[in-house]
């Protein structure tokens, strides 16, 4: 299938029909659909065809380009639900900045993909549209919580795919379906319009199948952003670096190395041999705090989602139930009602955190415990130049298995949950297959290391191939 | 029995002065339009929708902080307070936190005010001010949230920034907490910050205990000066008949009912709310510049209490100077006439006798601009006119028609009209050839010769000075 990166240049010089390119994608997706669910809505045809002849007009990087967007992210021409029943046939007023600046480019959205409710969770099972089926096994997860924008990327039902990650919530589908993902440096993408689960850790992410697309969707959506004033107003573009094995020292983390499966290992060893074949230098180093970025973040994630929750009780936001007397009562009722299981969860706990007399012993030993992350990555940071690890230690759980056990699955995010909390960025590629699974590594840098995180992921890429869409 | 009172007060005031909302661009001006036509999805808490802090706000916020005589952080936070609220759309407030979540705007502070009973000067100290921003506005069927099967919410408010200014409970009594209230006001007033007199720009809640009594009580919903006083009367009354008849006062809010004249228990016992405070993570910490804090000590040169030292120096009466301080647009009016002509004295009692007396009696709003003022004191002082044509002639008349002081003084003959000033000029420069050419030779004291025979042409009703300009005109030149 054409890369991103080619569509519009392809599309200009006549060696591609841009509808017909819509259809190639259109026919995945009728076939791929009725066992993956990876889309919660897909946009008509008509419409689609309308705004492709729009959007070929715009001769921008992405005019023809078809991108499939998480259902958290507003656009205010398609619903926009979070995958949760409080915001079911809920159209934005607005569109994100990110949607803004894909429509700007010439893009066609797609649809919106399915996920885990309000983006708790790491396996897209959390979601009234049924689990995400994962392309590569499907009575397999996709990982979560953008699992919905891994698989279509799988499978070849969009050209680039938007998540967000929170807490690897790209990237834990990124290695799960065979894609590459980018967790950006907070602040460098506009949150505006993603509704929010944790705002401090949470940035919205590219996807994609090669690094170059990868890049390339990146490049567009990042920016200062005056409707956000949490992005850093920094402006720049993010190429990909020509990266000099001799001047790039890279760390493996050991606290990042436990209890990971066998053959998640063995590929992971296979691409440091690889990176020393290059003449890398890759030293094995502890951070001892990062055993504590997994509770440090769920902490800090559930006390931020509990409050961004609260707005929904039925009044301005949220549905409503028939059946209730007074506005306690209705806005206890409709959270009952709608708000899934583990929504709920996070909620209580989250509340819990901030409680007089718990904050100081949770919420705010957590921001110490980020800060001392955060700190102590930097201080690494003064002598390698990048850290690779595993994405997840586990392969894809079958659906169902994970839900037993909530804490099993928050252990899932062990190893991806610390460029969140230190705000760097992270990329997620396949680095090999491993019993029909394709597995993924994870690169980690400083703050705006983007270009050179893209650098090395080619690298890798290069050598290991793109492996999907599968067939 | 008399008992010691002990108050303290918390005043929201709506930070008008920015225009906007405190993280939106929609107006502060809600007043009078249709509900909800007045939002956007930030001030209406929409999913995704993000605050962006109003820069004017904090910049106003820091130079009230500054007038208080507050310590201001280097960074200031805001929190996230929360509790659930049809008016508020987020289901948490953005303000700001002593603790955990630290840095208001001020902490400590002192406001200083002026007894008018006395014209002593008293402090209060502050325990903190917040930056906030306001709710919406909630109607009910039944006129609370118990009961009512209908809540109409009209969020046109919602997004206003507020200054929550928290007293320490230094206050005791009734009379002294309202001039205690207007004097804040007032201040807020002069540096741009709000403007009390629109409905709504603020309201008072009042922490009452009596001595003896044990607990004490939040009175809330208290909406203008008068209440402040009518309402702490009424609740330090109701607490001592109690304590009086050997009873205690248990803590707990109470909402003052301004129609009945009376305060209502609003819950039985008060309940510990916990608001779960953390610093909201959409906001930055916004540092405190340098700039913003020069901005806020130029604006001090113009306070309330600054205007009554000066008036103070000049020797003017108290009252009439204390006339002129409370409504602004006077203070305004003297600052800027006394900056043209230097007779502070009769700058004052214009203003705060004759306008403010005509302002009170005949309902007049209009001021005559400050030039108008400085030019009647200043023909005032040269004899032009007298105290009583200026009391209830000229200025009744710039009042009622808002004309210039100029044109009613030719319009009632104490000034030549229209072109009569010139030809009077032109004849003396005739008739006075000798003292032309006396002043062509650079004797100065020629000029005013001129002047002079002019003024006799005119019945000693022109204006000296600007006789002067129309010979220096018609001299084109030459001197």
């Amino acid at each position: 299938m054409i890369q991103a990166v080619k569509v519009s240049l392809e599309v200009l010089n006549d060696r591609l029909d841009p509808y017909d390119h819509l259809e190639e994608i259109l026919d995945k997706i009728n076939r791929w659909e009725p066992k993956v669910n990876a889309y919660a809505y897909v946009e008509n045809m008509g419409k689609l065809k309308e705004d492709l002849g729009r959007q070929l007009k715009r001769k921008g990087r992405l005019s023809g380009v078809i991108v499939a967007v998480k259902d958290n992210i507003s656009t205010s021409w398609m619903p926009t639900t979070a995958a949760s029943r409080m915001l079911s046939g809920y159209i934005p007023p607005y569109n994100a900045t990110v949607i803004e600046k894909l429509l700007y480019e010439g893009a066609v959205i797609i649809g919106k993909t399915n996920m885990d409710e309000f983006a708790m969770g790491s396996t897209s099972e959390n979601t009234p549209y049924g689990p995400v089926h994962n392309p590569w096994c499907l009575d397999c997860t996709a990982g979560g919580s953008s699992g919905g924008s891994g698989a279509v990327l799988a499978y070849g039902g969009a050209d680039l795919a938007l998540g967000s990650d929170t807490g690897g919530s790209v990237r834990l589908p990124a290695a799960y379906t065979g894609t590459v993902a980018l967790k950006p440096t907070y602040g460098t993408v506009s949150r505006y319009g993603l509704i929010p689960y944790a705002n401090s850790l949470e940035q919205i992410s590219p996807m994609a199948r090669t690094v170059k697309d990868l890049a390339l969707l990146y490049n567009t959506i990042k920016g200062d952003d005056p409707r956000d004033s949490t992005t850093l107003g920094v402006e720049q573009e993010y190429p990909i670096d020509r990266v000099d094995p001799g001047k790039t020292r890279i760390a493996v983390i050991r606290e990042l190395m436990d209890g990971v499966d066998e053959g998640i290992l063995k590929i992971f060893w296979n691409t440091i041999s690889l990176l020393e074949s290059h003449g890398f230098t890759i030293d094995m180093v502890s951070i001892k705090s990062l055993r504590y970025s997994l509770p440090a973040y769920y902490v800090i994630a559930m006390a931020e989602a509990s409050s961004n929750l609260a707005r929904y009780d039925g009044v301005i936001h949220g549905n409503r139930v028939k059946e209730c007397r007074g506005y306690w009562d209705c806005a206890a009722k409709a959270r009952g009602e709608y708000f899934g299981v583990e929504v709920k969860t996070r909620i209580l706990m989250g509340a819990y955190v901030l409680m007089e007399g718990y904050s100081r012993e949770y919420y705010v030993k957590a921001t110490k415990l980020r800060r001392l992350i955060r700190d102590s990555l930097a201080k690494l940071f003064k002598d390698y130049q990048a850290i690779i690890s595993p994405v997840s230690p586990i392969l894809p759980p079958k659906l169902g298995e994970k839900l037993e056990d909530p804490v099993k699955m928050y252990t899932m995010d062990v190893m991806t949950v610390t460029a969140n909390l230190a705000g760097i960025p992270a990329l997620v590629q396949p680095a090999g297959i491993i019993s029909g699974f394709p597995i993924g590594i994870q690169w980690m840098g400083p703050v705006f290391s983007e270009s050179r995180l893209f650098g090395l992921a080619s690298i890798v890429e290069d050598e290991v191939g793109v492996i999907t869409p599968l067939q | 029995m008399a008992r010691k009172v002990t108050i303290g007060l918390e005043i929201h005031v709506q930070i008008t002065g920015a225009k906007t909302k405190l993280f939106c661009n929609c107006p502060v001006d809600y007043r009078d339009k249709p509900p909800n036509t007045n939002v956007c999805p930030v001030c209406m808490g929409f999913p995704g929708a993000l605050p962006v802090v109003n820069r004017k706000a904090i910049e106003l916020a820091v130079t009230a902080s500054k007038s208080l005589n507050c310590e201001i952080p280097e960074w200031l936070i805001f929190t996230r307070k929360h509790y659930f609220y049809p008016d508020l759309p987020k289901n948490y407030q953005i303000t700001q936190y002593k603790t955990v979540a630290g840095a208001p705007v001020c902490l400590g502070g002192r406001l200083d005010y002026i007894d008018p009973k006395d014209w002593s000067i008293h402090s209060v100290g502050l325990d903190r001010i917040n930056i906030e921003e306001d709710p919406g506005k909630a109607v009910y069927e039944k006129g609370g949230i118990i009961g009512s099967r209908v809540v109409l919410v009209d969020y046109n408010r919602s997004g206003v920034g507020l200054l929550e200014i928290v007293t320490r409970p230094e206050l005791h009594d009734a009379r002294q907490a309202r001039i205690a209230v207007e004097n804040l006001l007032l201040t807020l007033w002069y540096l741009g910050i709000t403007d009390p007199r629109l409905p709504g720009a603020f309201r008072v809640d009042a922490n009452i205990s009596v001595e003896g009594g044990g607990g004490r009580v939040e009175l809330k919903n208290i909406g203008s000066l008068i209440e402040v006083e009518r309402g702490l009367r009424y609740e330090i009354l109701r607490q001592t008949k109690i304590v009086d008849a050997g009873g205690k006062i248990a803590r707990e809010t109470r909402h003052w009912d301004t129609v009945k004249g009376v305060s209502k228990a609003t819950r039985s016992k008060e309940e510990e709310t916990d608001y779960m405070y953390f610093p909201d993570p959409d906001l930055p910490p916004l540092r405190v510049t340098r700039s913003m804090l020069v901005k806020a000590e130029a604006a001090l040169e113009f306070t309330p209490l600054k205007l009554w030292s000066d008036m103070n120096r000049y020797g003017i009466d108290k009252g009439l100077a204390w006339s002129i301080i409370r409504e602004l647009d006077l203070a305004k009016t003297f600052r800027t006439a006394l900056s043209i002509y230097r007779n502070p004295h009769l700058i004052a009692w214009m203003l705060g006798n004759v306008v403010k007396g005509l302002r009170d009696k005949k309902g007049l709003e209009y001021v005559p601009p400050a030039v108008d003022i400085a030019y009647l004191a200043e023909l005032l002082d040269r004899n032009i006119v007298h105290r009583e044509m200026v009391k209830f002639v000229i200025l009744p008349k710039a009042m009622e028609t808002k004309e210039s002081v100029k044109r009613i003084m030719e319009y009632e003959g104490k000034l030549p009209r229209g072109d009569a000033l010139e030809k009077a000029v032109e004849k003396v420069l005739i008739e006075e050839s000798k003292a032309v050419n006396d002043l062509l030779r650079g004797r100065k004291q020629a000029f005013n010769y001129l002047i002079g025979r002019v003024m006799r042409k005119l019945d000693g009703k022109g204006d000296p000075r600007e006789i002067a300009e129309i010979l220096r005109r018609k001299l084109n030149g030459l001197i």
